[in-house]
């Protein structure tokens, strides 16, 4: 699993791996791994490993918890899970859930987000350069903010496109992910190349983020005049049409 | 798994979607389920592309008790955004807040396409949001649910809720709610009833009033034992200094 190693401005990272409603067994055991990977390196700074624990225990592993033996005050990069089962059981190790919390000191910042497979996700999509997410927000009180995880040794091309609630859109420049590194832009004038006027009155439209290639995309939502960020969730693949359109 | 979560889900008829929504000034927390058409593109079967394709849709809004208060059809045009504020489904209705319950969706097509619906929680001082979640109990075995959070663990100053939906429409359930130890120890367990469709909305302190104690200020977890129930469930997490909520789903 992948995600936004998040150690900086007072914002912390909490892991939590979540077995037990994913396994049959109570007494199924698990090691897991962890990898952070600075920005823009493949290299690891720090690999820990976890305990042994069994399905019916919650494994939290606090990010702060490395860096201070790393003596690192803060770090901005990503992380990797690696999960497998040690015991002979019928737990099947990709199943595990990485829950990742995000929280601040000052409590503006409180959010959990599932991690994202980055080797071995299956889903079908009718196009696998496309995610949506309905919801998203932009005014001049709240306003998403996409991240994007690459998690490749290439650079990685993407642009975001917001549709307001009558169906017009509007395009951002092209952004540019660089390899083994995040992007997490907020929706504004720079970036849209718009006003949220876009979205009045409601402030609510949706948006649709393409990648040359697929990497995992999530969009959190922010509070402009306060900081707060109470809201972080994966977008969705545009699941294909098993069967032309039943009505029209 | 796919064509086993499909069958339980009865995709290949209609996709149903089941949203936890609610309308409570008292708690300072409303709601809104919003859906996003955009029309099946894409390589794989380019002559199914209609750009033109109306995305209907039926809904049915319960209140807690699992009684239907609103039943609509509704129909998204592409590339729209459709916004269901749960305050207009009430005054369609006639009901009165507060009020929760479950909003049950039901696609007229085979599959989700871009209609996933998500839902947002908000007061005037931020927003939360995450996706439906209709799962059968068909689909999940008999694995448990499990809310990791039975505490806040970084400040004190929040409370967690746990807000369920019974989607199965004949049977209600005795939940069983376990507070457990991050080490797996089961410490105390609580009942609480759920009618066929019918909503709960509860806080771990209503649950368990001494949790403070029985977790000796470490973290937990609580799960449910009934893995026979088809739920869906969202934890909330109220930042009493933020006067912020937070959500996602089990």
């Amino acid at each position: 699993m992948v995600g936004m190693a998040w150690e900086s401005q007072g914002v912390h990272t909490i892991l939590n791996l979540a077995t037990s409603h994913l396994t049959r067994s109570e007494s199924a055991r698990f090691r897991a791994e962890v990898q952070l990977l600075p920005r823009g390196t493949s290299k690891p700074a720090a690999v820990a490993q976890t305990r042994e624990f069994t399905s019916g225990e919650t494994m939290r592993v606090k990010l702060q918890d490395a860096l201070d033996m790393l003596r690192l005050a803060e770090f901005q990069g990503l992380f990797l899970v690696t999960v497998w089962p040690t015991g002979s059981h019928e737990a099947v190790e990709h199943t595990m859930e990485t829950w990742i919390d995000y929280q601040s000191e000052d409590g503006k910042i409180y959010c959990s987000n599932p991690a994202a497979f980055y080797k071995g996700s299956a889903r079908l999509a009718t196009d696998r350069h496309l995610a949506y997410l309905p919801g998203a927000v932009w005014s001049d009180r709240f306003a998403s903010r996409v991240l994007l995880v690459n998690a490749h040794d290439r650079p990685i091309q993407s642009n975001i496109t917001l549709y307001n609630q009558e169906g017009k859109h509007v395009q951002s420049r092209m952004l540019t992910v660089p390899p083994w590194d995040h992007i997490f832009p907020i929706l504004d004038r720079e970036l849209m190349q718009s006003t949220p006027d876009f979205l009045s009155p409601s402030g609510i439209g949706s948006l649709v983020v393409w990648t040359r290639h697929r990497i995992p995309s999530f969009v959190a939502i922010q509070n402009n005049q306060t900081g707060v960020l109470m809201s972080f969730d994966h977008t969705m693949p545009i699941i294909e049409y098993k069967e032309p359109p039943l009505v029209n | 798994v796919r064509s086993r979560t499909k069958r339980a889900l009865g995709v290949g008829k209609r996709v149903p979607q089941v949203a936890w929504v609610v309308e409570d000034p008292q708690r300072d927390i409303c709601s809104r389920t919003i859906l996003f058409h955009y029309p099946a593109v894409g390589a794989k079967h380019p002559t199914w592309v209609n750009t033109n394709r109306l995305a209907n849709f039926d809904l049915v809004l319960y209140d807690s008790q699992g009684n239907p208060l609103l039943r609509s059809r509704e129909t998204i045009h592409p590339y729209q955004t459709a916004v269901l504020e749960t305050s207009d489904l009430l005054k369609r209705s006639g009901a009165k807040p507060p009020f929760h319950g479950q909003l049950f969706l039901s696609l007229h097509q085979y599959d989700w396409g871009s209609l996933r619906a998500y839902v947002h929680w908000y007061n005037n001082n931020a927003i939360t949001s995450t996706h439906e979640r209709a799962y059968s109990s068909k689909i999940l075995g008999n694995h448990y649910y499990t809310v990791q959070k039975a505490v806040c663990h970084l400040r004190k100053n929040c409370e967690i809720y746990v807000a369920l939906v019974n989607i199965d429409p004949k049977r209600s359930y005795s939940l069983e709610f376990v507070l457990q130890t991050d080490e797996g120890e089961r410490r105390t367990s609580v009942h609480r009833a759920i009618a066929p469709n019918g909503a709960l909305f509860t806080s771990v302190y209503d649950l368990f009033p001494n949790w403070y104690d029985v977790l000796k200020e470490g973290m937990g977890s609580i799960y449910l034992t009934n893995t026979d129930a088809s739920l869906t469930i969202y934890y909330f997490t109220l930042n009493e200094g933020t006067q912020a909520w937070q959500a996602q789903h089990i």
